[in-house]
């Protein structure tokens, strides 16, 4: 068995390929991140911890999994938070979404499309597409670091609203970087980017986002290949999960069928909402029509605009509203704990991500259940890869370039080593 | 510049964890470039393919939870001249360290189809497995820090940490005391100081991820969590979320 590194992407796992001649007889995606048990680790603990522990489950989206988290012990509790704070938590998952895509697109993705091994060798000839990458990355960050308290497992997210409100210098500095980054976002990606040979071999069968009334990272009901809709509280009815060994990651199936989750999920049931430059982007691009599961990496690249340009619109409001600042005051509502199960759901950077608690009378946790957007794409990227190797076995003896860039197509929270079994 | 063979060699290594003192490096941005042009970086699973060589500076993050780690961990201490452990979970386990006991009925529960199948250990801090020549506490560490201890690692010097708690920065930063005026139970006064009362500064009290410092008073802490009324189980929580492995 051989066993190779993919780089460029987060976390641990393994592609398992059976060929046997020019058959492909099983692929096996295996997530080997060892299980941290989180679900377990907060039962008996207060709500007010529960944020900071499964804050820990990952770095990129650690944002997402606070926020999240806070949102669904308020739905539990029945917690009214104030306005400003929902603007606050909005302008930090669209700082995560920057710094996420960033990172994945320009660092992470476009060395596949030029054909580069890594960022480090792209730079040299396209020093462009490295620097947008970083700076798209870097405003991310700030925006974190400023609204968040910090860049990586943020702080100010509590139950209730937030804690302190940003500086409004920082903010003004935010707005300021994230206008013209739009139009330099906007002008390199729509030139003309090489893609991929492969690109229309796979593509999507079933897409899941939420979709509220605006193109949003948070509200509204899950749905289902732009029709069916299902209601947050009713996910564990219609998703299922399962974990197979040797794989650390749960598999989680729609009915009985995979399903993706992410960006371009995303686009294909709320694209249409899309306006400004993102929309414009979007036409472009012609990512609805193609359906191609490589063109999530392009379609993070339509909700970069779209976040930039919800920053520009939301720090304006912001700051026509006497925000607290800093130690000096919290933005939170009142509330007391009951015992009571809550649930929420969001569109973190990688899709949607489920967080259930239920809590007795105190306020301590009595059982957990969280679900997250690698989980629900793994059964999906079993069924693309699959779906490659047997397009390319025929007549291609290295298929491992391929299938690695199918695998970062979906922007896992793992990074893989394939190992090829031929029979 | 220096050329490239002649550079100090250094690598970056995840074991059972968020990847966010990694990703925290790479959040270095300008400073990233800089100090890639003092260093070769020859492993980063994350941004690069693995070049093959063996690194003379390893940093290393996150908890041991499996064997396959614990002898990758003993490969490398043979390799490099200084092993590093960076972020809480390198130091002490961190977050995830907790119920030891009660780990192998947490695993039937949550993956029912496997049971005990998977080989999954408590996470313990890298210095349990091999030798560490310096730790770098925080979750996540902090970039300045690091690069501050880099800079004398490079200069084949063991950097001295902060042996003082968090009040002392958390005062220089003209805070507020949220123990003091507030009645929230901060961990300020046996934490280690080095994130600049990041916690303290936008209202929350300090959760310790830095670990205690030498000679911390965990017990006269202990009694003022007592007089702002917290019962002895919620101090028992209190400590045991990061400070201390329970
Ligand atoms: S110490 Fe914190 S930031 Fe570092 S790996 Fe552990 S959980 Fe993540
Ligand atoms: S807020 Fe915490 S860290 Fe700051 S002075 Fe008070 S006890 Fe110390």
């Amino acid at each position: 068995m051989k066993k190779e590194l993919i780089s460029r992407v987060e976390g641990h796992g393994s592609i398992g390929l059976k060929i046997k001649g020019s058959r492909v007889e099983s692929v096996e995606l295996d997530i080997l991140t060892p299980p941290r048990l989180f679900e377990k680790l907060i039962v008996g603990r207060h709500f007010n911890d529960v944020p900071t522990i499964v804050s820990r489950i990952c770095s990129i989206c650690s944002a997402s999994h606070r926020v999240i988290s806070v949102m669904a012990i308020e739905d539990a509790f029945g917690v009214k938070v104030p306005r400003e704070a929902v603007l606050l938590r909005e302008l930090l998952l669209h700082a995560e979404t920057l710094e996420s895509h960033g990172l994945h697109l320009f660092l992470l993705a476009l060395p596949d499309y030029y054909g580069y091994g890594s960022f480090v060798d792209m730079a040299r000839d396209l020093p462009d597409a490295a620097s947008l990458g970083f700076k798209v990355k870097g405003i991310g960050n700030r925006m974190q670091e400023c609204v968040g308290g910090r860049a990586i497992h943020q702080i100010t997210p509590v139950v209730g609203g937030m804690s302190a409100g940003p500086s409004s210098e920082g903010l003004k500095r935010i707005q300021q970087e994230a206008a013209p980054l739009i139009d330099e976002v906007l002008r390199f990606l729509s030139k003309e980017i090489p893609t991929l040979q492969y690109t229309p071999l796979v593509g999507v069968s079933n897409w899941v986002s939420l979709a509220g009334r605006d193109y949003g990272y948070t509200g509204g009901d899950i749905l289902v290949n732009g029709k069916e809709k299902v209601p947050v509280r009713d996910f564990y009815q219609k998703f299922h999960e399962s974990a197979l060994p040797p794989s650390y990651t749960k598999h989680t199936l729609y009915g009985e069928e995979p399903f993706m989750v992410g960006a371009l999920p995303r686009i294909l049931n709320s694209g249409s909402k899309l306006k400004g430059s993102a929309g414009a982007l979007l036409k472009r691009l012609g990512i609805m029509k193609s359906r191609s599961t490589y063109m999530n990496n392009m379609a993070q690249g339509v909700e970069i605009l779209f976040s930039l340009e919800r920053v520009v619109e939301i720090i304006g409001d912001l700051l026509d509203i006497d925000l607290p600042e800093g130690q000096d005051g919290g933005i939170t509502a009142e509330f007391s704990p009951v015992a009571a199960t809550g649930t929420a759901a969001i569109e973190a950077p990688r899709g949607m991500l489920i967080h259930t608690y239920t809590f007795d009378e105190k306020g301590y946790v009595t059982g957990g259940d969280i679900t997250t957007p690698t989980a629900m794409n793994l059964s999906d990227m079993e069924r693309t890869l699959m779906i490659m190797a047997e397009a390319l076995i025929k007549d291609t003896t290295d298929i491992k370039p391929a299938l690695e860039t199918l695998v970062r197509a979906y922007d896992p929270c793992i990074s893989c080593s394939v190992h090829i079994v031929r029979l | 510049m220096t050329k490239a063979k002649e550079k100090p060699r250094l690598g970056l290594y995840s074991l059972t964890s968020c990847s966010g003192d990694i990703l925290e490096i790479t959040n270095l941005e300008e400073d990233l470039l800089k100090l890639l042009d003092l260093v070769e970086v020859v492993d980063l699973n994350v941004a690069m393919p693995a070049t093959g060589m063996s690194p003379d500076i390893a940093l290393v993050e996150g908890a041991v939870t499996q064997a396959g780690e614990a002898g990758f961990l003993r490969g490398l201490r043979k390799k490099v001249k200084y092993l590093v452990a960076i972020g809480t979970c390198a130091c002490t386990g961190g977050v995830v360290a907790r119920g030891p006991k009660k780990r192998k009925g947490w695993l039937r529960d949550v993956y029912p189809e496997t049971g005990e199948g998977f080989i999954s250990g408590f996470p313990r801090p890298v210095s349990d497995v091999v030798p560490v020549d310096f730790s770098i506490p925080g979750c996540p560490i902090e970039k300045g820090y690091l690069m501050h201890c880099l800079g004398y690692l490079l200069r084949g010097v063991v950097p001295e940490v902060p042996n003082y708690p968090l009040c002392m920065e958390c005062k220089m930063k003209g805070n507020e005391c949220l123990l003091r005026y507030r009645g929230l139970p901060c961990l300020g006064p046996v934490t280690r100081a080095g994130c600049g009362a990041r916690q303290p500064s936008v209202g929350r009290p300090c959760d310790g991820c830095f670990g205690a410092y030498e000679d911390a008073n965990r017990e006269a802490l202990t009694e003022i969590f007592r007089q702002i009324g917290l019962g002895e189980d919620e101090i028992k929580k209190r400590f045991d979320l990061f400070w201390e492995r329970g």
